[in-house]
C-alpha cells in the first residue's frame, strides 16, 4: 500500500472531507496548513459546509459579555470546554438570547434599564465573525422572549420577539419586521420556551394554573393546549426541545425521594411521559438546596443542566439515558448552540 | 425492466437496471447524451470498486421502496459494514463516487474519513494529507 495514498487526493476531494469534520478538530488542523486556515472564510466551502449534517454541538454559557469578549462554550463530544473570542461585535452588542443554525442574537436589552433606551438586536456568526445589527423593531422596547428559527433550504432564518402585548417577527429573507397575531385572551408569556418542528412552545408564567402555549411560526398564529397536567414543581420547570420533542425537565418526588425528571408530551394524547429520571445518589448532591432552581437547555439527545450554587453541571443523553456530572461548569443560565460555519448573519 | 451496461476499467461488464444505473448523476448524463445502446464505459472505477458502488445503490433503493422492512438500524449497519474496509479500498470509493456522483456515498464515504482523522493529532494529519504534494513542489 501506498503510504502516501491520502496526499493523491484532489484538493475539492480533501475538502470535502474536511467539511465533515467537527468544528473543533477543523480548527485544530487549520492552524497548520495555510490553504486548510483559507478554508475558514472561503464561499465554497461554507457551501460544502452547508451540505452536511451538524457534526457538533456546543452548550453556550451566558456569561457578562461585555467585560470578558469571550463566549464560554461546553463541547459534550469532546468533554471540554471552549472560549469563542466575541471582541468583533460592537460594545453594546449585549448578551446572547438566543441561538439558531450557526447563528447567535444578542440584545443589550437586559444592560441599563432606562426605559427609553432603544433596544438593538445584532445576529452573529462567532465562528466566521459576521455579524449585523438587525432594523428596530415595530413595537417592543422591553420583549419578554426573544426566539430564532432557522431554515436550512432557503440559509434564512426567522426571529420572533414576543412581549405582553404583541408579537413581531422579523424575516432575514425581506429584512424587515412584522407584526403578527396576539396571545390567547388573558394569557401571559414566560422565556421559558423550546422550538420543536416549527412551533415554537411557551410556559406561561403563573405559578398556579401554569398552561402551555404555541406559536406556529408559519401561520404565526398563538393556541393554548390544553395538554394534562404539567408535571413536576411548578416553579421548576423548564421547557426544553429534546430528540424533536417538547419536554419538561422538572423537579418532583418518586419513592419518597427528591429529584429531577424529563417528561415528553405525547403529540396524539397530549399527555405528559416520563422518559428519564436522575439517579437518586446524583438527585441528592444536584438538589441539595431543595428550593434553589436550575438552568437547562437541550439539543437533540441531549439535555445540560446547571444551577446556581455549584460548579457541577449535569448532561443527561436521552438516547442511552445515562446522566453524567459535567465538572467545573460556570454557573449561569445557558442555550444550546450548533457551530456552522456556513451560517451567515 | 431496461438494462445498462456499464464496462469498469478492467473491461468487465455489468448489466443494472436503468433505475439503479440512474442514481449516478454521471451515468445519468451520459444516458442522456449517448442514448442506451451502446455500453457506458467508466475507465477511472475499477470492477471490484464498481461492484461495490452496485451493492450500495441497490441495498439503498430497496430500502427506500414502499413495503419495505428496514428500520433505520438495520439500514445504517449495512452502512457502517459497507465503509468498514482497508484503506486502499475506501481511498478508491471516495474518488469514484465523486466521478460517478452518487451523492449519498460521497457523503458516506467523506464523512468515514473524516471520523478516521477527527481523533489524529493533527500533524499527523497534515502529513498524511500534503507529503507526497510538498515534496513535488
Amino acid at each position: 500500500m501506498d503510504p502516501n495514498l491520502w496526499s493523491h487526493l484532489p484538493d475539492d476531494l480533501l475538502d470535502r472531507i474536511l467539511a465533515w469534520l467537527p468544528i473543533d478538530a477543523f480548527f485544530r488542523l487549520a492552524t497548520l496548513c495555510r490553504r486548510w486556515s483559507r478554508l475558514a472564510t472561503s464561499k465554497s466551502f461554507h457551501d460544502l459546509c452547508a451540505t452536511v449534517p451538524s457534526t457538533a454541538i456546543l452548550f453556550v454559557k451566558i456569561i457578562a459579555c461585555d467585560c470578558q469578549q469571550l463566549l464560554t462554550t461546553f463541547s459534550p463530544a469532546a468533554s471540554r470546554w471552549y472560549k469563542l473570542p466575541l471582541a468583533f461585535l460592537p460594545p453594546n452588542a449585549g448578551l446572547p438570547v438566543a441561538t439558531a443554525r450557526g447563528l447567535l442574537c444578542f440584545t443589550n436589552h437586559f444592560q441599563g434599564y432606562n426605559n427609553d433606551e432603544y433596544t438593538a438586536l445584532f445576529v452573529c456568526n462567532p465562528l466566521t465573525k459576521a455579524w449585523r445589527e438587525l432594523p428596530p423593531m415595530l413595537f417592543h422596547h422591553r420583549p419578554t422572549l426573544v426566539t430564532m428559527v432557522a431554515d436550512a433550504a432557503t440559509k434564512s432564518y426567522k426571529l420572533v420577539v414576543a412581549g405582553r402585548w404583541t408579537t413581531e417577527v422579523y424575516s432575514s429573507a425581506t429584512n424587515s419586521w412584522k407584526r403578527s397575531a396576539c396571545l390567547p385572551r388573558g394569557e401571559e408569556i414566560s422565556r421559558n420556551v423550546a422550538l420543536c418542528n416549527g412551533v415554537l412552545y411557551c410556559l406561561t408564567p403563573r405559578w398556579y394554573n401554569c398552561s402551555l402555549l404555541a406559536f406556529s411560526i408559519q401561520h404565526e398564529t398563538w393556541i393554548k393546549i390544553k395538554t394534562g397536567r404539567l408535571p413536576g414543581y411548578c416553579q421548576f420547570r423548564n421547557l426544553v426541545e429534546c430528540s424533536g420533542q417538547v419536554a419538561i425537565v422538572g423537579k418532583c418526588v418518586r419513592h419518597q425521594v427528591f429529584t429531577i425528571c424529563v417528561w415528553f408530551l405525547d403529540q396524539r394524547s397530549l399527555k405528559w411521559r416520563e422518559v428519564g429520571r436522575m439517579p437518586k445518589v446524583m438527585a441528592e448532591y444536584f438538589l441539595v438546596m431543595p428550593s434553589e432552581s436550575f438552568y437547562c437547555s437541550g439539543i437533540r439527545n441531549l439535555v445540560f443542566l446547571t444551577r446556581d450554587t455549584s460548579h457541577d453541571g449535569v448532561l443527561f443523553d436521552i438516547s442511552t439515558k445515562s446522566w453524567r456530572w459535567v465538572p467545573d461548569c460556570p454557573n449561569l443560565e445557558g442555550m444550546a448552540f450548533e457551530p456552522r460555519l456556513d451560517a451567515v448573519p | 425492466m431496461v438494462k445498462v451496461t456499464l464496462k469498469s476499467a478492467e473491461g468487465d461488464v455489468f448489466e443494472v437496471d436503468e433505475e439503479l444505473a440512474l442514481e449516478s448523476l454521471m451515468v445519468k448524463n451520459m444516458i442522456e447524451d449517448v442514448g442506451l445502446d451502446s455500453a457506458i464505459s467508466l475507465p477511472n472505477v475499477s470492477s471490484t470498486i464498481l461492484a461495490k458502488v452496485i451493492e450500495y445503490i441497490k441495498f439503498h433503493m430497496d430500502a427506500q421502496k414502499d413495503g419495505s422492512k428496514k428500520t433505520s438500524e438495520e439500514i445504517k449497519a449495512f452502512d457502517d459494514d459497507f465503509v468498514n474496509v482497508g484503506i486502499p479500498t475506501l481511498f478508491e470509493m471516495v474518488l469514484a463516487s465523486n466521478y460517478l456522483n452518487v451523492k449519498s456515498l460521497l457523503s458516506l464515504t467523506c464523512n468515514t474519513v473524516a471520523n478516521m482523522i477527527k481523533t489524529k493529532p493533527p500533524a499527523e494529519v497534515k502529513e498524511m494529507f500534503t507529503s507526497a504534494k510538498q515534496a513535488k513542489a
